[in-house]
């Protein structure tokens, strides 16, 4: 059984608590959070042994993994706490508000040879999982635009009561929403080497962003847009959607859905036919043991788990992975703001799919 | 589509009382939009909408919406006298909130109607609750439907807020611990909560 402690209890981590505690592989060991009154009623209720301090639990408790998911201005000194200890970390997105930080634990988290991941759950929905595998293979020829779009019905009026309202803590739609799309993007096609045209608007909030558009700059012609607004109540639910065009055709990816239309002449071998192609997310998922709230939260978690017990430091969302977007936030932050942004990280030698498709690079 | 507004209060039972049909917002469900069009072009007299999200199948006998935004929603619910809905528990709390009688059709992972069978799993915990009917063939929804419509409320007293001697136990323990620590916004060394 792997040893696990729950740090953070708020939304994601409740959502975490039940889904770690269903896990056939796992032993929750231990929880922790600042609010007393949490934990009195889960430990009167399900016996789970309580912490209110971190750095007590890592000490007094023999551990081989720590979910994290506290506010997000908490997380590098709790991911680096437990990494100091050897154990493996799955750390809640976005990954860390300070880029210096989280480079210094991408580096401590490959000395340590431990499993690192970040919850970008969206890398774990059956269509955006298949987009990733048609273009890993370079389905489409030679991509030169991509677009992603994220709305939802989060903050629908002035209020501002929690951490997520708090620009200092990480609030926003830009690290909420956005960042799930930029994920997305550097996911399906690397990350861009410069942004452009950013705007972080506010449409209710008092401190932070409610809508995030920026223009993002791959190089060789290839330009990408990013649009995401949490005031939108049209849509009952958040939506996400990624449309990637390429030389032999086009990808769109929801939720729901993958379509490919596809004018290239190796469709045989790629499974495609000329035209439309159209795969459900329904026909592209594997069960899962435990399903809440949407299978990707249970199959992230899998997939941590399983990596664990393969040994296996290869990761679909990696600390890695999760410091380039949290690089291209920074990047739409200094942007909006009418500084000169940064350029970005190195491109991840598997995500390096534009490199590969421009012949000419 | 404007949503209708039928006066507040429980409708008379029979024909005229709205059955709002929905199948949520996250994936199509065309078996229920077409049993439920077949039962509608049975009972032309009886008034109905369906939301029928992205699905391809669009009704003939019976107007619908793609998908109403939250507001419009929660309005056909207030004016429904049966909801009949996937196994979505979004769909059920808000029958429950207004303590109306709901007919669930589950969504079956074989049919790729849903990623797995947890709604078969919400179906049969909430079986044999106040004011459910559960649906699981095509072929029973009429007489499911007929017995809904001789349920009474759903919900048991639902609300969505918890009971207001929990929240005031609740302020209580908040309270107590803000004057025991108060927040310090500039520590970095403490977990502070929002």
């Amino acid at each position: 059984m792997i040893r696990v402690a729950l740090i953070g209890l708020g939304k994601m981590g409740i959502s975490h608590l039940a889904i770690v505690r269903s896990h056939p592989s796992v032993e929750l060991v231990a929880v922790c959070d600042t609010a007393g009154y949490l934990l009195d009623v889960l430990s009167k209720y399900t016996g789970l042994k309580t912490y209110t301090d971190y750095k007590t639990l890592l000490a007094s408790e023999a551990l081989d993994a720590v979910v994290i998911s506290t506010p997000s201005r908490y997380h590098g000194e709790i991911v680096r706490a437990a990494l100091e200890r050897g154990l493996h970390v799955f750390c809640e997105k976005p990954f860390c508000l300070d880029l210096d930080e989280a480079r210094s634990l991408v580096d401590l988290a490959r000395a340590q040879g431990v499993v690192n991941q970040v919850g970008y759950h969206y890398r774990f929905v059956g269509a955006f999982q298949e987009a990733h595998r048609l273009l890993q293979a370079g389905a489409i020829g030679s991509v030169h635009h991509v677009r992603a779009e994220a709305y939802g019905p989060v903050v629908l009026q002035p209020k501002g009561a929690t951490w997520r309202a708090n620009k200092r803590e990480g609030g926003g739609c830009l690290y909420d929403y956005a960042s799930h799309a930029i994920d997305l993007m550097n996911y399906l096609v690397g990350p861009p080497r410069a942004v452009s045209g950013s705007v972080l608007n506010r449409i209710y909030s008092a401190d932070v962003d409610d809508e995030v558009y920026a223009t993002f700059d791959y190089g060789q012609g290839m330009r990408g847009q990013l649009a995401a607004n949490w005031s939108d109540e049209s849509f009952r639910k958040m939506s996400m959607k990624i449309t990637v065009w390429g030389t032999d055709g086009r990808i769109t990816a929801d939720r729901q859905e993958i379509q490919v239309f596809y004018r290239g002449s190796n469709g045989a071998a790629l499974g495609l036919n000329s035209g439309w192609n159209v795969r459900y997310t329904t026909d592209l998922t594997s069960e899962v043991s435990y399903y809440l709230r949407g299978e990707e939260y249970s199959a992230q978690m899998d997939h941590f788990f399983s990596s664990i017990e393969n040994r296996s430091i290869e990761n679909v969302s990696p600390f890695s992975s999760a410091l380039l977007t949290d690089t291209v936030i920074h990047q739409i932050q200094r942007d909006a703001l009418g500084e000169r942004a940064e350029p970005a990280a190195a491109r991840p030698a598997r995500g390096g799919l534009v490199k590969r498709v421009f012949r000419f690079s | 589509m404007a949503p209708s507004r039928r006066p507040e209060g429980p409708p008379a039972l029979g024909g005229g009382a709205l059955i709002f049909v929905t199948v949520g917002s996250m994936l199509p469900f065309d078996r229920l939009v077409r049993s439920f069009d077949a039962w509608a072009a049975a009972h032309p007299e009886e008034e109905a909408h369906i939301q029928i999200g992205t699905g391809r199948y669009e009704p003939v006998h019976v107007p619908w919406s793609r998908m109403l935004d939250g507001r419009s929603f929660e309005e056909k619910v207030a004016s429904a006298s049966l909801i009949v809905s996937h196994a979505g528990t979004g769909t059920v709390f808000a029958a429950f909130e207004h303590a109306k009688p709901i007919v669930i059709v589950p969504r079956y992972a074989a049919l790729r109607e849903h990623t797995t069978d947890h709604q078969l799993h919400t179906a049969a915990w909430l079986r044999g609750k106040p004011g459910i009917v559960v649906c699981e063939k095509d072929e029973d929804l009429a007489a499911k439907i007929a017995e809904g419509r001789g349920l009474r409320p759903s919900g048991d007293g639902f609300s969505k807020t918890a009971p207001r001697a929990f929240t005031d136990r609740l302020r209580r323990a908040i309270a107590d611990a803000v004057r025991r620590d108060p927040p310090k916004p500039s520590s970095n060394s403490t977990l502070t909560r929002g």
